[in-house]
């Protein structure tokens, strides 16, 4: 039985393929396409799990989408209705883009990938969150929690699951509540990204990585803009939003009236306790009291949130009375919230799956097919995010001497660590691509840049050099799952199956700051991945060299890619990054490229492979 | 006509003919706006239904109807 799952027309669209039950390969299309969340028909992502599984087109029994457009339509022009006159400009923008393409997705789908159309299914939007995160979860029972910004109707639902391993045993997952657009808290998160000069549906962590820099003295305000009944559930004041009449506009003056002015999109944000680096432009008071604002409601914002999330979790639990909780949507992807909610929600365990978003959405209307409609028994517990492509060594060493790069390639596999470990010893930092990369946002030691976490300055240079980003965003740190407990707080005894992922913040233990400062957020937090025995043991295998060699045993890890850029997946685009950053090493496959020691041949057949790498705009139909 | 030349003018004939496009999907797209969503809308408040919920709530949890899974998804509504 082989289920292809499809997320797509909105961001992040994604495909998931799985066979009898097993997944075999998922992968959001931008990987492929080079182009930053995007939303086309995910072709290329298609083609390669097809490939990836050994499949036609028709070998498929069912290709599963990922939500209902006509209910998602339904809600557009019903909104568009209810804000009459002041939706024309959004009116116009939807209509275009679903009588154009959206309306017509079965039809679509069916001609794309050549499957007659009874064979398309259409799940709906959280109840495919809600089944990408329930059915990669090692339980038999949890409570579902699922948080976005708005699906069809529903921006929240809680629900139960109980599933089976065994033949015959009842699968079942039912969202029993749901709290229904505009009272999102998705889109009052993305409200407030806006407001702080950031691009919705992308800048939201960046406001999680800014609010540590504040004091949640606006969160009062904030509640200003937020009802609650008391059992998780809330209304928003819609008076103070844009979003649900304006296509452009996500916040209205009266918004404006409780917080300011809004920052300025590109502005530098600095604040007394962020890093100016090799920036010779000091702060005057002004801008360090405007930007101290900015920070002050983003930390009012992440703190509303987290109860927020708190609360709707209680609701949850009192009504499924589970003791595992199984979470999904874009909200899922706040590891500050999610931190909180292992430590204080009462729940014994937590599971997230790494692709949270949207385009986790492909997986879990396989899921739910398979599970659901099928009745088949559970075969898969999501323990590791390596879903995407891989290549082999030829590949890779083709792929190097296209670029003209000089080499030296390792056939032992204790002599490449070795190496690795010696370059992070020497402050140097590091690409790192190996064998297929990851499901989800997160880089989790495939496709990765990696650092010694000791150096003070490490921060810097790895934002400033490498990425080119904000000097103000924090790394976070792969730590063996065995040697997690002596760096962070994680408040229990045991590592929740979430930080697998990197997708809990924690504090690290005071004894521990100054000795980890590269990953060391400015509050004392840390976005930690622990890198247990199902990890990928090459990077465990380095992870655990760099502690013999140094007694520290994390990395700092970040994703590879450059600022507004996808993370990289072919050993061309790792080189390719690796040239336009200040990157010292890469490591790709069992080759290893030192800067130092490249050729000038590389840095022509670098300028002209970047012009021929446009993202292909001809996938979107 | 030399094949580059010829090139940059049948794109931009199809520049021209997508901005002529929107242009007219602009003015039909409005004119459906105001003429179907605006009775539509004044039909929504005479009836008194809020289709953003109802201010006197006692709760924003509204309860999901129980799904067939086959049923549910075959319809994409």
């Amino acid at each position: 039985m082989n289920i292809l799952g499809l997320s797509c027309h909105y961001h992040d669209s994604a495909a998931a393929l799985l066979a009898d039950g097993e997944l075999v390969a998922a992968a959001e299309e931008e990987r492929f396409s080079r182009k930053k969340h995007d939303s086309g028909y995910p072709a290329k992502a298609v083609a390669f799990c097809l490939g990836k599984a050994g499949l036609r087109p028709q070998d498929l029994d069912y290709v599963a989408y990922y939500e209902k457009p006509f209910l998602k339509f339904e809600r557009i022009l019903t909104g568009c209705a209810a804000t009459f006159p002041k939706s024309a400009g959004l009116f116009r923008r939807a209509m275009k883009s679903w009588l154009g393409e959206k309306l017509w997705i079965k039809a679509r789908l069916a001609r794309e990938l050549g499957v007659p159309e009874e064979k398309i299914l259409f799940c709906d939007h959280h109840l495919s969150h809600a089944a990408s995160a329930f059915f990669c979860s090692p339980f038999e029972d949890a409570a579902v929690l699922t948080t976005d910004g708005v699906g069809e109707w529903a921006t929240a639902t809680i629900g139960k699951g109980t599933a089976s391993w065994q033949e015959g045993g009842k699968q079942s997952l039912v969202l029993s509540h749901e709290l229904r657009y505009p009272h999102s808290i998705g889109l009052l998160y993305s409200a407030f990204t806006a407001y702080l000069g950031f691009e919705v549906n992308d800048g939201e962590y960046k406001v999680m990585g800014m609010a540590p820099y504040g004091k949640p003295r606006f969160e009062t305000e904030v509640w200003k803009l937020v009802s609650r009944f008391g059992d998780g559930s809330f209304r928003l004041a819609l008076d103070a939003f844009a979003f649900q009449h304006d296509a452009e506009r996500s916040f209205t003056n009266e918004f404006e009236k409780l917080f300011g002015p809004p920052r300025k999109p590109g502005t530098r944000f600095v604040t007394a306790q962020t890093s100016l680096y090799d920036d010779t432009n000091a702060p005057g008071a002004s801008e360090l009291a405007e930007n101290q604002r900015f920070a002050d409601i983003a930390a009012s914002i992440q703190a509303v949130t987290e109860t927020l999330v708190l609360e709707m979790a209680a609701e949850a639990k009192r009504r499924t009375g589970s003791k595992n909780l199984c979470m999904a949507g874009g909200v899922a992807l706040n590891s500050v919230s999610n931190g909180r909610l292992w430590r204080e929600s009462g729940f014994e365990r937590i599971f997230i799956q790494p692709s949270a978003g949207d385009a986790g959405g492909a997986l879990g209307a396989a899921l739910y097919a398979h599970h659901a409609l099928l009745q088949k028994p559970r075969r898969h517990v999501m323990t590791r995010a390596d879903w995407g492509q891989e290549f082999s060594v030829g590949q890779t060493v083709d792929s190097l001497k296209s670029a003209g790069a000089n080499f030296e390639t390792f056939d032992d596999e204790a002599r490449l660590l070795e190496r690795a470990v010696d370059l992070l010893r020497q402050g140097k930092v590091v690409g790192w691509h190996q064998g297929r990369f990851e499901w989800g946002p997160r880089a989790l030691g495939n496709r990765s840049i990696i650092a010694d976490p000791r150096s003070e300055k490490m921060k810097d240079t790895v934002n400033i050099k490498i990425k080119f980003r904000e000097p103000f965003r924090p790394f976070a740190p792969s730590v063996l799952a065995e040697s997690a407990d002596a760096y962070f707080d994680f408040g229990r005894r045991e590592v929740p199956d979430a930080a697998s992922f990197m997708l809990m913040t924690f504090p690290v233990k005071d004894k521990k700051r100054a000795e980890i400062p590269a990953v060391t957020h400015v509050d004392g937090s840390s976005r930690v991945q622990s890198v247990g025995p199902d990890a990928p043991p090459l990077y465990r295998g380095l992870i655990r060299g760099f502690q013999q060699a140094t007694g520290v045993g994390l990395v700092l890890n970040t994703s590879f890619n450059l600022k507004g850029e996808p993370i990289v997946n072919t050993p061309l685009e790792a080189f390719a990054t690796f040239m336009d950053s200040g990157m010292d090493a890469l490591v790709v496959g069992s080759c290893v490229v030192e800067k130092d020691k490249l050729q000038t041949a590389s840095s022509s057949w670098r300028t002209s492979w970047r012009s021929s790498q446009a993202p292909d705009k001809n996938l979107v139909f | 006509m030399p094949e580059a030349e010829s090139r940059g003018l049948w794109a931009g004939l199809k520049a021209a003919g997508r901005a002529i496009a929107s242009f007219q999907a602009d003015f039909v797209l409005t004119a459906v706006y105001y003429l179907a969503l605006g009775p539509a809308s004044l039909a929504l408040k005479l009836s008194g239904r809020n289709p953003f919920g109802a201010a006197d709530a006692k709760t924003g949890w509204k309860p999901r109807e129980p799904v067939d899974p086959a049923e549910h998804l075959k319809s994409q509504g």
